[in-house]
């Protein structure tokens, strides 16, 4: 009797503890810091879901929402939500530099990760431990594809001192696979890789051609479910990878199908985190690193594999680049030149100092050097800049009248730390002068003619010219009261994007800047990494090793640059911000979304973009 | 191009890496087309035969789970495309989501996703396995990471729903006389603290497994090594023959022309004026740009003729240039088993077919030796 009467006892005992548990867990649940929000500004414990679409422009993006095609996107973005359409890349217009900046907020200048790939001439720093340790030899020049070699960027930023999103935010940033991250892949992303593709005995060939919907799939099974996460990062590639493929690029129905279920994922994505944030609005941003460019008129660019038809055919020299290698048969193989097109709208030239054949990596070459190079004992010497800008292919352009034949748009030439040339294909040039002042950069471009450099180094050029190679000096859109005046004089990042957003060359004065700049700290590194000669594309050619047609980016012009930005959520403003701004704004504007003081752990080269929160 | 950037991704999450060297489609003609040269390998990602992605589909095949293989072995038995067990767990999802989001609820919702259970895979049953015969903590796959980290991240959540739970009425009250929101913790501490050992742990972990697969991709590359080595010298014996050409000062060649002329070695020196002649003479050993099918051949000496190829786009080649006293220099025809021995030096001096082409056609003998018959090559004596 007496059991049965503590058994009663022990289970009304165990039930009020279980009813108190529910009950105050449940008031908990309620009192934790829920919808007061203030009335400017964003939520407090806010959780952002960053899409990267790469490469997305943001006019496919409105074509595709006015044929009804992004039900999503459309909700999100454009019936609520703040569209940015002068949103600007850097240069090289790539993935891995574009979202370098992204990660730290800071020019390129000062993280030094500034294209896809690392050519080293000779070593800046001392060889690690476990390579003292075990005498394991380093050879220089050293070459990193970094699109491949997945620590490579990761490892330069850490080497550079640089704090990025993820040494910040720790936990609370959750990404899926992207461009840089130290641990390539989420822990439980392989197990979805596996489980997603259809014959799991050609894992590798298929999870590469279903990317995005394993991203998706990764994203529905251990993101919505995180509780620690307050960023979500997905990134989707497959639409770039398709348009370099099709001659329609972002036109064509096989990349936009790829868009259509991004925005798929996008609800399915969004719908499971508000679930599980109790029913919480969550902030949403759509995102792209850069654009895409194609010929004049829309037609595809064609391929000009320059480093096969020019280098090595015309001028016999071996070359390699980051995922090819074009030797002479009989020659010293370790007599090369580099280039560097991965991202094919753009080349960057690593030359060795004043002969194809000195094997002499010490340093860039001078302009006077580039204008008498030696391709070795049995040749003459060249003028490769002007050889460049000469070559013609009116033989095989496929457009004639429409695609100029000259494939190399303009060259970028760095001439001091402080001076950049610019020579575009119309025969125009400029000269970009970088001054520091209080750790502020700015800049001074000025249209220049006859620029040359003696044996000695001295410079000399003429000045005024007609004609600058960005077109500023005619551009309507060239926002300054009497341009010559403007160019007469420095400006700074952000009175350089006003004036050019909307010319040809959105960006360029700045983008160009920060590429060839180093901050102190760094300044030792220029000589071993800065190329010799960089170049971009002109519409309608890239400098691509497959013989694919198809669109492209790497290259300075507008459709390149310009790339897309959309926010919704809690407080943002609906409609559209027609004010420029450029990749490293977005970093501390996620910041202030989520709540993160940055000032005492980090430099950002930039502020929230300002007026993107609904007015009280 | 970003394919390749998710390539080495997904390989190394897959458990490999991908070697630098990405196999290349090598340029007709070019030291790779003939001799495999660096960084030529067989690694070639897009070939499901290639070691390391077979590596990477054995781990994959480890990686499937349960109720995927038992829906497929139902489908197979009744050839069917239903997915019961898929669609039954979906089912049970979908009811639980539409429970009321209270915590508790959430809370076993969390328990349960952690445990994983639906991503029971063959690895699990090789993890269990290593476990039982204690054979070490090697076998701790992925997904049962995934489940230990999150097993973690439930344990904290559940000491912070106790702490809330215990400390509810003193922080109301506490609250209430401060007039601000008030958040006294205590047992959330020890949940601060397995929080930051959990992500400590898995960082370091994130790092050995790196490591691990490093080496894993190290030891692949190794075997492909012999492979390498024996397309290399397969294809270096099958074009030994082909020639090499080069022009160098007569200087570098007396210094050098033990390394070119001796019995056991294929080939042939001579001025630019002996080149000339040949041309008129034998010109078949000529490249076929400058060769002369017209006039009869005498003799068969090196029958193996150069590749060429000048038809690549319409630039202007800035062209070989004649050296003021063509004379002291020497053109050099060597096969390519002969050519690969000599000092890197000489490969300086390497002209491309066309350019040999090129110098043949530029040059003007001298009016009294363009008259005289010739029907040998000159070749320097040897330095003794």
């Amino acid at each position: 009797m007496s059991c049965l009467r503590i058994h009663s006892i022990q289970k009304q005992l165990v039930l009020g503890v279980f009813l108190c548990i529910f009950v105050a867990t449940s008031s908990g649940c309620a009192h934790r810091p829920a919808a007061t929000v203030p009335a400017k500004g964003p939520n407090p414990d806010a959780k952002v879901l960053f899409i990267f679409v790469d490469s997305l422009r943001p006019d496919t993006v409105d074509d595709m929402v006015r044929e009804g095609k992004l039900p999503n996107i459309k909700k999100f973005f454009y019936d609520q939500g703040l569209r940015l359409p002068n949103f600007y890349s850097s240069f090289p217009s790539l993935t891995v530099n574009a979202y370098g900046e992204l990660l730290t907020g800071q020019w390129p200048d000062r993280t030094g990760l500034k294209a896809q790939s690392l050519f080293e001439r000779y070593r800046t720093r001392r060889k690690g431990f476990w390579k003292r340790l075990f005498r394991i030899n380093e050879t220089f020049p050293k070459r990193a594809n970094m699109l491949t070699d997945v620590e490579a960027a990761p490892n330069l930023l850490k080497r550079n001192g640089i704090k990025t999103l993820y040494d910040l935010l720790g936990e609370k940033f959750h990404p899926s696979i992207v461009p840089v991250s130290p641990t390539t892949a989420p822990m439980a992303w392989p197990h979805v890789a596996a489980n997603d593709v259809e014959h799991p005995y050609h894992a590798t060939v298929e999870a590469t051609q279903k990317f995005d919907d394993i991203n998706g799939k990764y994203a529905m099974q251990y993101m919505v479910s995180d509780t620690r996460g307050k960023l979500f990062m997905l990134w989707f590639m497959e639409m770039d990878e398709e348009q370099h493929h099709e001659e329609k690029g972002q036109r064509s129905d096989k990349t936009r199908e790829k868009l259509i279920k991004i925005d798929e994922w996008l609800g399915k994505i969004h719908e499971g985190l508000v679930r599980e944030n109790g029913g919480r609005e969550i902030y949403l941003i759509l995102f792209s690193d850069h654009g895409a460019y194609t010929g004049p008129g829309e037609v595809h660019n064609q391929p000009y594999h320059i480093a096969r038809d020019f280098f090595y055919d015309t001028l016999k020299m071996n070359t390699r680049g980051p995922d090819y290698a074009v030797n002479h048969p009989g020659t010293d193989l370790d007599r090369y030149t580099y280039i560097d097109n991965m991202g094919r709208g753009q080349a960057r030239i690593f030359l060795p100092v004043g002969d194809a054949q000195s094997g002499n990596w010490n340093r860039p070459n001078t302009l006077y050097e580039l204008e008498h190079y030696g391709l070795g004992p049995n040749r003459k010497p060249v003028n490769l800049i002007r050889e460049l800008l000469r070559i013609d292919l009116s033989a095989r352009n496929k457009f004639p009248g429409q695609t100029d034949p000259h494939p190399v748009r303009f060259i970028f030439v760095k001439l001091a730390k402080d001076l950049v040339y610019i020579l575009g294909q119309n025969g125009a040039a400029a000269l970009l002068r970088i001054e520091e002042n209080q750790s502020k950069l700015r800049y001074r471009y000025t249209p220049v003619r006859d620029v040359s450099q003696d044996a000695a180094g001295k410079l000399s050029w003429q000045e005024p010219a007609g004609a600058d190679p960005f077109g500023y000096l005619t551009d309507p859109k060239f926002h300054a009261p009497d341009a010559s005046k403007f160019l007469a004089n420095f400006h700074d990042d952000r009175e350089w994007l006003e004036a050019t957003y909307e010319t040809d060359f959105p960006e360029a004065v700045s983008a160009l800047a920060h590429s060839f700049s180093w901050r102190p700290d760094l300044e030792r590194l220029a000589p071993s990494e800065d190329p010799d000669i960089c170049l971009s594309a002109t519409p309608g050619w890239n400098f691509r090793i497959e013989d694919t047609n198809g669109v492209d980016h790497g290259a300075i012009n507008r459709d390149a640059m310009r790339a897309t930005l959309m926010l919704s959520g809690p407080n943002i403003r609906s409609g559209t911000d027609t004010k420029p701004h450029r990749l490293i704004d977005v970093t501390p504007t996620l910041f202030q979304l989520l709540g993160y003081d940055y000032s005492k752990t980090t430099h950002l080269d930039s502020e929230p973009i300002e007026g993107i929160y609904e007015k009280s | 191009m970003k394919s390749l950037r998710a390539l080495p991704a997904i390989l190394l999450a897959l458990c490999i890496t991908q070697p630098n060297a990405l196999a290349m489609k090598a340029e007709k003609g070019s030291s790779e087309d003939l001799y495999w040269t660096e960084p030529m390998t067989v690694h070639d990602y897009k070939k499901n035969s290639d070691l390391h992605n077979i590596s990477v589909s054995i781990m994959a095949m480890t990686e499937l789970e349960f109720v995927r293989l038992a829906d497929g072995l139902y489908g197979v038995t009744l050839r069917t495309k239903k997915r019961p067990l898929s669609q039954s767990l979906d089912s049970l999802d979908y009811a639980y989501r539409k429970l009321p989001r209270i915590e508790p609820i959430r809370r076993f919702g969390q328990l349960f996703d952690a445990l994983q259970l639906r991503q029971l895979s063959l690895s699990d049953a090789r993890t269990v396995g290593v476990f039982m015969s204690g054979q070490g903590m090697g076998g701790v796959t992925p997904i049962m990471q995934v489940r230990i980290y999150k097993l973690l991240v439930w344990l904290e959540d559940v000491i912070y729903d106790i702490d809330e739970t215990a400390m509810f009425p003193i922080n109301y009250g506490v609250s209430r006389i401060r007039k601000e929101p008030t958040k006294i913790k205590t047992f959330s501490y020890a949940a601060d603290g397995i929080g930051a050992a959990r992500w400590e742990f898995f960082a370091a972990l994130n790092v050995l497994n790196r490591e691990m697969v490093r080496i894993g991709s190290k030891i692949i590359t190794t075997l492909e090594a012999p492979k390498n080595s024996s397309i290399r010298r397969k294809l270096k014996k099958q074009n030994r023959h082909k020639l090499i050409y080069s022009r160098m000062p007569i200087e570098v060649f007396r210094k050098n022309q033990s390394f070119l002329i001796s019995k056991d070695k294929n080939a042939f020196a001579g001025t630019l004026g002996d080149w000339h002649q040949l041309m008129l003479d034998r010109s078949q050993i000529l490249p076929p740009e400058v060769r002369q099918d017209n006039i009869p051949v005498k003799g068969t000496w090196l029958t193996d003729l150069p590749a060429t190829e000048v038809d690549r786009g319409s630039i202007p080649v800035p062209g070989a240039a004649l050296s003021r006293n063509p004379s002291n220099e020497v053109l050099v025809a060597a096969d390519y088993g002969t050519w690969e021995k000599v000092p890197a030096e000489l490969k300086h001096y390497v002209i491309a077919p066309e350019e040999l082409a090129a110098l043949i056609r530029q040059y003007e003998p001298p009016a009294e030796i363009a008259e005289r018959p010739r029907t040998e090559p000159v070749i320097p004596p040897p330095v003794p």
